[in-house]
């Protein structure tokens, strides 16, 4: 069973705009909106940036579809795997074109370094990690 | 020969220069931390206790690194606060304590989600060594260290307690307001060649490492202190070695810092002369654990501080001397994630 990564990565938005707001405004430095599916076992939402804002939506055609195998954002977490090795295990897969992948890659690396000065983002961690699993079905991928 | 100082007034100059510094009217930058090394035969122990100011409070934070049979465990946690008290050498916490008494420091620390838990004691064996302050980008570092203690205590890891005694042990406080991140860098190294012998080597440089800024090599023997400075002290590297960190901490930093294998250098060497001595000592990384911090002003940066394991040697003269002798080490170096 996956946890829910939706009001996690909801609330780890929030914590960037108030606690690192530096940050949170390079996530907008890039050109043109950008709007990353999300699919992680049977949950499914969108990501859109604005050009001010982060909104969590229902599922939309986007410009990156990333799709999660079961627990590999808590293997990351955890620093038991890296980007790279989930990547070439298939544990994460992306598909956009070259250039909505780069730009997830720039939007991802502002978020995780501008998350990781955050005082609270360690509570919201453990949170995480200690959360009961969602009700999501087995992920299939 | 020098006569060796009493316990009594090592312990005196301990207590007078390495208390806490007054930090309560410190500006946002201000960074504190006292930290110890253990050599005991089968593993390597790093204990840190920090302290630094975040939404304008100092938070406390206990950095615990063991290296046993080439691998590193361990972890960085904070504490909601910290008991301490400014000139004093006592910092209790939730999960640690630091307590200097008769002369000894004691030293506990836990991390129980990692399995891991330290209770030992430091007992100086030499006076601390007041070194001069360091340019830390646009601030100041400043920091002494006690080149050589005696450490008796344990260290379990999982199921696995390891005791030691007469084990060599190493400590300096490091104090100062700078950002991480800022135009400077340092390569650092502890190396103790059993408990009569131990060199330090301190090398400043700026953000790229391509400037030289200071360099330290400072050697403890017997009742002597042996400091070479600038000029008379020269580094080479030699190789390439791809080495992979085997732990990073705090480990969601990995996702913000360069990860897998890393190229350090296979080998180092580092020459202090002067007009009576002569003295080489060169050092094997054998495995590397790295922590990674946030850095520069505008909220995205990372830094690194690579704490790499080595064998050393360390040969030559010293007040006519002959040295060859073998030993181990703690080698840092600080760079951008």
């Amino acid at each position: 069973m996956a946890k829910n990564l939706r009001p996690f990565l909801s609330e780890a938005f929030n914590t960037l705009k108030s606690e690192n707001q530096n940050a949170f405004l390079q996530l907008f430095n890039h050109p043109a909106p950008c709007s990353i599916l999300i699919q992680n076992g049977s949950e499914n939402f969108t990501i859109k940036l604005t050009q001010q804002d982060v909104l969590f939506l229902q599922p939309e055609l986007p410009d990156v579809r990333v799709r999660l195998r079961e627990n590999v954002i808590i293997e990351l977490i955890n620093n038991n795997t890296t980007l790279l090795k989930a990547l070439r295990k298939n544990q994460i897969m992306a598909f956009g074109s070259l250039d909505a992948l780069s730009r997830l890659n720039e939007v991802f690396n502002t978020f995780i370094r501008g998350a990781i000065r955050c005082p609270s983002l360690p509570e919201l961690l453990t949170d995480y990690l200690t959360q009961e699993t969602g009700d999501s079905r087995r992920d299939t991928i | 020969m020098i006569p060796a100082l009493s316990n009594q007034t090592i312990a005196q100059r301990v207590r007078s220069t390495d208390g806490f510094r007054n930090f309560s009217h410190l500006d946002t930058q201000y960074k504190e931390w006292m930290h110890f090394c253990v050599f005991a035969h089968d593993i390597n122990v790093l204990v840190n206790f920090s302290l630094v100011k975040e939404r304008g409070e100092l938070t406390p934070r206990l950095t615990l690194l063991v290296e046993q049979s080439g691998r590193w465990v361990g972890d960085i946690v904070s504490a909601e606060s910290a008991v301490i008290r400014p000139a004093n050498l006592n910092f209790s916490a939730r999960n640690c304590s630091l307590n200097f008494e008769n002369g000894i420091f004691h030293i506990t620390g836990v991390i129980p989600e990692k399995e891991i838990a330290v209770n030992f004691t430091l007992t100086p064996i030499v006076s601390p060594i007041q070194t001069p302050s360091v340019n830390a980008g646009s601030g100041k570092l400043r920091w002494l260290c006690i080149p050589r203690c005696d450490a008796e205590g344990n260290v379990t890891v999982g199921n696995i307690t390891h005791q030691f005694k007469n084990a060599p042990g190493y400590h300096d406080h490091n104090w100062g307001s700078f950002e991480w991140g800022g135009n400077f860098s340092w390569r650092w190294g502890y190396f103790s060649f059993g408990s009569d012998l131990s060199v330090i080597v301190s090398r400043i440089l700026d953000k790229q490492a391509h400037q030289v800024i200071s360099d330290s090599f400072m050697v403890s023997s017997d009742n002597h202190l042996k400091d070479f400075r600038g000029h008379s002290v020269k580094h080479k590297q030699k190789g390439v070695l791809q080495l992979e960190s085997n732990l990073t901490v705090p480990p969601i930093i990995s996702l913000a810092i360069r990860s897998g294998n890393v190229s350090i250098n296979r080998e180092y060497e580092v020459k202090a002369t002067n007009q009576e001595d002569a003295l080489t000592l060169t050092f094997v990384p054998q495995s590397l654990a790295t922590i990674g911090m946030p850095s520069g002003e505008q909220g995205i940066e990372t830094s690194t501080i690579s704490e790499l394991s080595c064998t050393a040697n360390l040969t030559g003269t010293l007040r006519g001397k002959a040295i060859s002798c073998t030993g181990k080490g703690i080698w840092e170096a600080t760079s951008r994630g």
